[in-house]
């Protein structure tokens, strides 16, 4: 209890002078602290992992707090506001200890066969057999953020902390709900956006599958919750220019977690990222900022995967040396952002990366239509119960197609683009590990509608609440007419 | 209040989506319990212990764990605080199974990379195709022993007996290496067709019984 206690406050309170010293203020600050926190654990670990240095999840706990408490004490002695509610931080560490408490006395916890690698890689950071416990897999399939999080239970000779990943599900519905209401406070009547926060968290919340996913031991969740913390904040960014660096360090914190986390975590950022990227209204050097910072943080994990290989004499995996490479790619072909070229037709570049993610859809289908009949037929068989999502996919989905062809809001795109791709970007995966989805809870793409679910929730509910009816081809047209472009060829 | 109501409904869209997504979340909880029944049925196949005399059975149904896992629960099972000796030949990917056996298999220790193999007679290793994934010495914690896993994928109904094939198999060890307690641990996969909740196949290790006593007995 005490172990998880501190690892849990420590994770939090750290997160919370991060985005508080960022210039974050009021209740968002604990939310996305957790997030941001959790974050922040995982890229310790990560430094911890491929230096020399020990692994223990100690310097993790540690540093977690150290770290962003030197820093906000920096910018308090140089006169910077960075005042917090003392009273307020008081309340949300009790509260949170209260909940550890009562989650450990619950023991509530789903797991399956992933989940005991997750759990072990965990306690072998703690044992120092981490090194020794790694090969191919790890870098390919089950990447360090779980084992990290999961890893201080080791220091209480236990294989994983029973609160975290429910408490990160409630950071996640409050992040619903701050991005909703930062983002809307303006247009919507205060009683509708109260009436639309509260619908999107229960509508979230009310299928078995998302509850399953608040004590499962996996990363779908964690995954799920950075995902819509990052195209939240770039949301945000695109929307409002104010109060830019804890939006900045939201983008980037959900970036790195998403990447260390799943397989497919890079794969899921850039398509979370093209839209910022491409948005002329953010300012190029944020662009930049976390387009480098994702190349990055995909170098430096498949680099070190890649030198685990050589070191353990295995056949490094295909997948390890092209992420390794796109994230190369990624930092080098940075200064192309914000190129005239590139931000004249920014909507259609987007449509045209949604359409080429079909289109190698459809060419591997011709080479091999099973896999992709297969998992078609699979998907819709979890949908009608063996899935057991209830209804909640059915309706979303209907509900976004609905939505991103009739409703116009500002900004909606980036909220749209990475959950409208996800589908193809899903069949692609299914073609590059080979094997089509398959019937039961448990296949990979029925947990990994959790990655993309909190994001489709916020997209729909934004667009009914605020925005207006608009059939997409009136928009592609008035776009066309209000253009840069446009606009300076009438000038 | 109704009529505030009605003329939100009458005057605003919004009204209607958010009528909308409550019917939508009732279902959701509607269905919640149903669903809950279902997943608690499967869920309780997790893990079962049958003994049955002369073996005992250890049973994982559902996690979808399969193979992956059990063969450490197994070795926790059979004989906590052993020494282990894996044969690499048939255990390529060593490093990760050391920490495996030691936390889940509550091994003392992992050592020996030399293969460690037990003939068995042609016409039983043609059909069976059984191979030693682990064994121990025993010594103070208990008698020797080692698991062999032998994968039937039958698809038909002629799914042979686990006790009997495993009284064959120890039968026709016995002739080889008298001298050790020996076990075997049988993958048994159902007839299903790998799909639906099914393909959560029921894993049965038959095992030994008077093995367990020696170590019960440490």
């Amino acid at each position: 209890m005490i172990i998880e206690t501190w690892a849990v406050l420590s994770v939090l309170a750290g997160g919370a002078l991060i985005m508080n010293g960022a210039g974050l203020r009021g209740w968002g600050v604990p939310a996305l602290g957790m997030l941001v926190g959790a974050s922040a654990y995982v890229l310790i670990t990560l430094v911890q992992v491929v230096t020399p240095l020990p692994t223990t999840p100690v310097i993790g706990l540690v540093g977690v707090v150290a770290i962003p408490v030197a820093w906000w004490l920096w910018r308090w002695r140089r006169g910077d506001s960075v005042g917090m509610s003392w009273r307020a931080m008081l309340v949300v560490a009790a509260l949170v200890v209260a909940l550890v408490a009562i989650l450990r006395w619950a023991r509530l916890v789903t797991w399956h066969g992933d989940s005991v690698f997750y759990v072990l890689s965990g306690v072998t950071l703690h044992s120092g057999e981490f090194y020794g416990a790694m090969w191919n897999e790890f870098f390919e399939k089950r990447p360090l953020g779980v084992p990290a999080l999961h890893g201080p239970a080791a220091l209480q000779n236990e294989f994983y902390l029973a609160s975290l990943t429910p408490l990160i599900a409630a950071a996640m519905g409050a992040v619903v709900i701050w991005v909703l209401r930062r983002a809307l406070r303006s247009e919507v009547p205060a009683h509708y956006l109260s009436i639309f926060s509260v619908i999107a968290v229960a509508f979230l919340f009310s299928s078995h599958r998302t509850v399953h996913h608040v004590f499962y031991l996996n990363g779908h969740l964690l995954t799920g919750a950075m995902v819509l913390m990052a195209a939240g904040a770039g949301w945000l960014l695109v929307r409002e220019d104010l109060a830019r660096t804890p939006l900045v360090i939201a983008v980037m914190a959900g970036t790195s977690t998403a990447v260390l986390t799943r397989a497919e975590g890079a794969l899921t950022m850039v398509m979370v990222l093209l839209p910022l990227v491409l948005a002329p209204t953010v300012s190029r050097s944020v662009r930049r900022l976390v387009i480098v910072w994702l190349g990055t943080v995909m170098v430096v994990w498949f680099g070190f995967g890649l030198w685990v290989s050589a070191h353990h004499d295995q056949v490094y995996s295909f997948s390890t040396a092209a992420q390794f490479c796109a994230g190369l790619a990624l930092v080098a072909l940075s200064p192309l952002i914000g190129a005239p070229w590139l931000e004249r037709h920014h909507r259609r570049w987007l449509w045209a990366a949604e359409a080429m993610l079909w289109a190698a859809v459809a060419a591997l289908a011709v080479r091999d239509r099973d896999i992709l009949i297969d998992s078609a037929v699979a998907t819709a068989v979890n949908q009608a119960g063996a899935g057991k999502w209830g209804v909640t996919v059915i309706a979303l989905s209907v509900a976004v197609i609905l939505v991103t062809a009739a409703r116009a809001l500002a900004g909606g795109h980036l909220l749209r683009f990475p959950v409208t791709t996800f589908i193809p970007l899903v069949l692609l995966l299914a073609y590059l590990r080979e094997g089509a989805y398959r019937v039961g809870m448990y296949d990979s793409l029925n947990r990994m509608w959790m990655q993309v679910l909190p994001l489709a929730v916020l997209f729909v509910v934004a667009s009914l609440a605020s925005g207006s009816w608009k059939p997409w081809w009136e928009r592609v047209v008035t776009r066309g007419r209000n253009s840069p472009l446009a606009r300076t060829a009438r000038e | 209040m109704w009529s505030r109501l009605r003329r939100e409904f009458r005057n605003d869209a919004r009204a209607w989506f958010a009528a909308i997504f409550l019917l939508v979340i009732a279902v959701n909880i509607a269905v919640f319990p149903k669903i809950e029944t279902l997943t608690e049925a499967q869920r309780s196949k997790a893990f079962s212990r049958a003994d049955t005399g002369e073996f005992l059975e250890l049973a994982f149904g559902s996690a979808h764990s399969r193979t992956r896992f059990d063969l450490y629960y197994v070795v926790g099972e059979l004989a906590p605080g052993a020494v282990v000796s894996l044969d690499t030949s048939a255990w390529s990917r060593r490093a990760i199974h050391v920490p495996y056996l030691h936390y889940l298999g509550e091994v003392n220790r992992v050592e020996s990379e030399q293969p460690v193999s037990v003939p068995l007679p042609d016409d039983l290793a043609a059909e069976f195709a059984p191979f030693v994934v682990a064994s121990s010495d025993g010594g103070s914690g208990g008698p020797a022993w080692r698991l062999a896993l032998a994968s039937i994928e039958s698809q038909s109904s002629d799914v042979p007996d686990p006790e009997a094939m495993v009284r064959a198999l120890l039968d026709g060890w016995a002739h080889e290496a008298p001298e050790a307690a020996l076990s075997l641990v049988v993958t048994e996969v159902p007839a299903s067709s790998g799909q639906g909740d099914e393909y959560d196949e029921y894993v049965v290790w038959v095992i030994d019984a008077a093995l367990l006593d020696g170590w019960a007995d440490a």
